[in-house]
């Protein structure tokens, strides 16, 4: 064989050796937590798909080195993807592609679906540009289009590197659960009950996004158990101290139906408004009648106010300038904002407001019960024990920050296992004649329920403007500012308890970031660069001294 | 004995090498000579195992080389540019070769070519410290390490002074028992004071083949001068007389048959005719006349 | 092959000092950068992650490794002694071989070196240990990498005898497969599946993957074969040039 062909059939050889490596993509993820492979849930969700899944990148075209590792990733995530079905289909849009009419349509398109671009400046050698990013993905299926916002868990104060390494740590599970949501494609129902229902299931079904594919329902106790085989799930309210014995009942029964519910209660009914109007106002928690039925259930809610630092503010007028009250914020400590937490499942990084909301904790004596906390106050967190009378005086005073010494708190506990029902051995006959008359059967033990209690109403239950119209779940009036955690902690929480055995499954771990200390190294900062730096260094002139002279040695 | 059957090489089209045919023995120290550029180190090269692309074959104990490496291991080669690592030592270079050849007690080996080529007294220095005559000593140690059974050497006395080649003269004589040892020089007195045989190379074939001690016995030339002009005609009929020149008017070199002396009868037949002889002065025979007449 | 070979090329580059310049440059380099100058240090990154090492290495190790194995071939070229080399019972292709290995072996030592910053990153963030697995992912990662590096520069090395030659011309081929086809592939707006084939013959993306301890299998066998491939032609360009000596 001539030299010219040996090397055309080596060559060949290779290509075709490397192109069939590539399509078995095998690859040796070493990471202990296999941080950068499929999960099993991804492949078999992806692999399970029958209608072709469109998934568009809208981080495309020129995009700042910042977000090109991200872009990477993304590449790299979704090649995993598609390479486990083919039904995954992926296109780039470049947004600064094409003619202006092109680019403003797109425009128009996306800002249909809520999605803005975010504008960073460019400086040239002469002029100071302006370039607009899209950190967006689409995924469609026939019928509708989800967008996933790639920097949507961006804290505040965050910067833009943790936020994106934040995210790439996430994405995976939120491409899973978008492809779920519209695989899902039915429309649960959700039924709605106890105090302000009508109020809940407005703001829930005003919420377009991932609540959508859900719809809230407001129903008394005697509709949700003749129709409960067909809810997916069930919220009760209460903030008063007495509660329909009914609801009690119901909310039981669906349990023990394996129906999940999601309890939003309020121990303190207060609101700044009743402070302001009587300028003082007595603190003093209630015992609920429904916290009997929920220790029963293994979850324990403390009688007392929860204050944190990290809260949002109210406006004070401080006094009178130029015919003008003038207006100040300040932080208010009785309006925390919480995040979700992460600790167990991955949920999204997003500020959720609460107001006068108390804390919640699992029973620890309650044998196969498991507790999830699922959003949690800061450390820099206190209980106000001693505090009765609310008044406006604490704003006068600076907060005495050492007695925020936390620890973090959990507002919102997930308590799953096996439950006895409450009405065991309760059952009066009045209960009775209520579940004939709904052609229901009472059933005393589950082995498996689902259940998140929360500590605050006003997580869920959206404010009214002074016309009557309806803010949004989350919006803070005192500071004019929507607060989107709440709804999108509502919906994962939703989704922890619908479909949560997938959600579990997928525990990567999220608190693995090597946060860097920089005071440990300034410590030790000379000893360390001589370690590695110098160290190396000498190592090696050392070496080639040492071996010289050994040849010297052995030679001359 | 070493046989080179119909070597040919080129390179870019140019012929170097036309057709070398040439069989050496054993204790033969074979001198090639030949102008620049006419294909003898190229030869050497092919020799030494260095040059692999040509076409021919090599004989050696009667077998064609096949594997060319361990063919090598029985070569020695002293190349003419001879090249060595600069930053090493003499005795790390040498080590360093010896290490590519089976070699039962090298550091004693070493010592041993070391004291063959007389550098012992510069060994414990590093190679680019040395002159250049020492140098080529290297190269002559590194050549010789492997006992090779045909010592190849590429104008091996470059850059020795008077005394160094006297040396060298002798060590090779004293080494040739047992071996073949060819050598290239530009240098003819050296290959006369040397070789045994010289082969002469012109347009990349051997154009001549000669043992030179037959030589310097069998021919005698001579030049003359005469009192009158005689007649060339009548001397060329002399069964003794190979070939006569008329250099200029009254002058003449003559030059006898092989093995045959044709003074005197060139002297009697100048007597007979009334001429006489001026001047004869024997012409000594040398290489360069080999070279010029080949 | 013998281990001569390899040891001769050791000796060289662990006697000479630029072996030791070049390991002070690239320790010295990614100290700074990594630690000391703004816009690309561990403070900037935030995290403690050894990736940012690897990225940073792996680009540095472009300008590097050339400065260490160009010599292999030039300076016999230089020097004649590929004549001697020729000379010798061994085979040019062990040759070649034994100078890729030694180089190889070199980038190992260098490699092992940087073991102490990795360790520094421990100490900096000890509440979350290191991933050692993917540490070891990483190096290995990196190490493949640097053989590609080196391919290049032996390949380099017989292109020409001057040094700075071929140290610009291996660093080039290196610039070539680390960024060229990255842009090259951006340059074209290539639909889909032929932007990613001219991506993916580029070492930019590929590195990325690496430096997280990640392996694919199509990595690991597209730089062995880039690597096969240079060999291979470092030996037919090595004999066609020892030809027409």
């Amino acid at each position: 064989m001539s030299r010219v062909l040996k090397i055309g059939v080596l060559i060949i050889g290779l290509l075709i050796l490397n192109l069939i490596i590539h399509r078995l993509d095998i690859r040796f993820d070493l990471t202990s937590d296999k941080k950068y492979s499929l999960s099993e849930q991804s492949k078999e969700l992806i692999s399970d798909l029958k209608d072709p899944i469109e998934i568009t990148v809208f981080l495309d075209g020129d995009i700042p080195i910042q977000f090109k590792k991200y872009r990477s990733f993304i590449d790299q995530l979704l090649r995993n993807l598609r390479s486990q079905s083919s039904s995954i289909r992926l296109t780039y849009i470049d947004p600064s592609e094409g003619s202006a009419q092109e680019r403003q349509d797109l425009q128009r398109y996306l800002r249909s679906y809520g999605v803005y671009p975010i504008s960073r400046k460019v400086s040239t050698k002469d002029e100071l540009n302006q370039s607009f990013l899209y950190p967006y993905l689409s995924v469609s299926d026939r019928q509708r289009t989800i967008f996933i916002d790639l920097l949507g868990d961006k804290k505040p104060g965050q910067s833009e590197q943790d936020a994106i390494s934040q995210s790439e740590i996430g994405l995976e599970q939120k491409l899973n659960k978008t492809i779920r949501d519209l695989k899902i494609n039915s429309n649960g129902l959700v039924g709605v009950m106890g105090d302000s229902k009508k109020l809940i299931a407005a703001g829930l079904n005003n919420a377009n996004g991932k609540l959508g594919n859900y719809f809230f329902i407001p129903m008394d106790p005697n509709v949700v158990m003749i129709n409960i085989d067909t809810l997916q799930g069930l919220m009760v309210s209460n903030h008063k101290f007495e509660i329909d014995r009914t609801i009690q009942l119901v909310a039981d029964q669906a349990l023990m139906r394996s129906i999940p519910v999601i309890w939003f209660i309020d121990k303190y009914d207060i609101s700044i408004d009743s402070i302001g109007e009587y300028g003082q106002y007595p603190a003093s928690p209630r015992q609920l009648v429904i916290e009997d039925q929920l220790f029963k259930y293994g979850s324990k809610t403390e009688p007392y106010l929860l204050q944190d630092l990290r809260c949002s503010q109210i406006p004070q007028v401080v006094g009178i300038e130029g015919g003008q009250s003038k207006t100040i914020f300040i932080d208010y400590p009785h309006h925390p904002v919480l995040f979700p937490n992460n600790s167990v499942h991955p949920m999204s990084q997003a500020e959720v407001i609460s107001f006068f909301a108390t804390s919640v904790s699992p029973l620890e004596a309650k044998p196969g019960l498991r507790s999830v906390p699922l959003l949690t106050s800061s450390v820099r967190s206190k209980y106000t024990q001693d505090l009765r009378i609310l008044t406006f005086d604490m704003l006068r005073i600076e907060p005495d920050v050492a007695s925020f010494s936390g620890p973090e708190r959990d507002i919102a506990i997930m308590v799953e296992g096996p439950q006895e029902s409450y009405f065991n051995n309760r059952l009066s006959t009045s209960d009775a004649e209520f579940l004939s008359s709904t052609n229901a059967e009472f059933i005393d033990g589950v082995d498996r329920a689902k259940q998140i209690v929360v500590g605050d109403l006003q997580i869920v239950l959206p404010k009214l403007s002074t016309d009557g119209s309806l803010f949004p779940v989350g919006y803070n009036s005192w500071e004019r500012k929507l607060y989107r955690g709440n709804l999108l902690w509502i919906a994962e929480s939703l989704e922890l308890l619908l479909h949560g055995d997938q959600y579990l499954g997928n525990t990567k771990s999220l608190n693995s970031a090597r946060i860097i200390d920089r005071k440990a190294f300034d410590d030790r900062k000379y000893y360390y660069y001589f370690f590695m730096i110098g160290l190396p260094i000498l190592l090696s002139w050392l070496s080639t001294i040492l071996w010289n002279w050994y040849r010297k040695k052995k030679y001359a | 004995m070493l046989q080179l059957v119909d070597i040919q090489k080129s390179f870019d089209g140019y012929n170097v090498l036309g057709g070398i045919n040439v069989r050496l023995n054993t204790g033969d120290i074979v001198g090639l000579l030949g102008e620049n550029g006419v294909g003898k180190t190229t030869m050497l090269k092919i020799l030494s195992g260095i040059t692999q692309d040509y076409s021919g074959s090599i004989i050696y104990q009667d077998v064609e080389i096949e594997n060319l490496q361990e063919f090598k291991k029985k070569v020695g080669f002293l190349s003419e540019r001879n090249p060595l690592y600069p930053q090493m030592y003499v005795k790390e270079y040498l080590s360093y070769i010896a290490l590519h050849y089976s070699i039962n007690n090298p550091k004693i080996k070493i010592e041993e070519v070391i004291n063959q080529v007389g550098i012992s007294d510069k060994s414990h220095l590093k190679i680019y410290q040395l002159s250049k005559g020492y140098k080529q000593r290297v190269g002559l140690a590194s050549a010789l390490l492997n006992d090779p059974e045909i010592l190849i050497l590429d104008e091996p006395i470059n850059g020795l002074d008077p005394k160094q080649i006297l040396q060298y003269r002798q060590l090779l004589r004293s080494m040739s028992h047992g071996r073949i040892i060819i050598l290239s020089s530009h240098l003819m007195q050296e290959i006369e004071a040397l070789c045994d045989r010289v082969l002469f190379i012109s347009d990349g074939v051997i154009s001549s083949d000669n043992r030179l001690v037959d030589q310097d016995l069998s021919t005698i030339s001579f030049f003359m001068t005469t009192a009158k002009s005689l007649d060339i005609k009548f001397l060329k009929d002399e069964p003794s007389i190979a070939d006569i020149k008329e250099l200029s008017k009254n002058e003449y070199e003559i030059r006898s048959v092989e093995g045959m002396d044709s003074r005197q009868v060139v002297f009697q037949q100048l007597a007979a005719t009334g001429n006489y002889i001026l001047e004869l002065r024997l012409k000594e025979q040398n290489l360069t006349d080999l070279f010029h007449s080949s | 092959m013998r281990i001569a070979l390899i040891y001769k090329e050791l000796n060289t580059l662990l006697s000479s000092w630029v072996g030791v310049i070049a390991i002070s440059a690239f320790f010295l380099i990614s100290g700074l950068f990594l630690w000391v100058l703004p816009g690309s240090n561990f403070w900037d990154y935030g995290y403690a992650d050894p990736d940012l090492f690897f990225e940073m290495a792996s680009f540095l190790l472009l300008f590097i490794l050339p400065l260490l194995s160009v010599g292999l071939f030039s300076q016999e070229f230089k020097h004649d002694t590929i004549e001697t080399l020729q000379s010798l019972p061994t085979s040019m292709f062990h040759i070649t071989l034994a100078k890729f290995l030694a180089a190889v072996i070199f980038c190992m030592v260098l490699l092992v070196l940087a073991i102490p910053m990795i360790t520094v990153l421990n100490d900096v963030s000890p509440n979350v240990p290191l991933d050692y697995q993917a540490l070891l992912g990483s190096f290995i990662g990196l190490f493949l990498l640097g053989a590609c590096y080196i391919s290049f520069s032996l390949f380099a090395s017989v292109v020409s005898e001057e040094l700075a030659t071929s140290v610009i011309v291996a660093i080039v081929i290196g610039f070539l497969f680390y960024y060229g086809f990255e842009y090259a592939a951006e340059l074209f707006s290539l639909d889909d599946s032929t932007g990613y084939l001219i991506r993916s013959l580029g070492f930019a993306g590929r590195s990325d993957d690496l430096s997280k301890g990640v392996l694919p299998l199509s990595t690991i066998v597209y730089l062995g074969s880039i690597c096969l491939l240079f060999i291979l032609g470092t030996y037919a360009l090595l004999t066609h040039k020892l030809k027409s000596i």
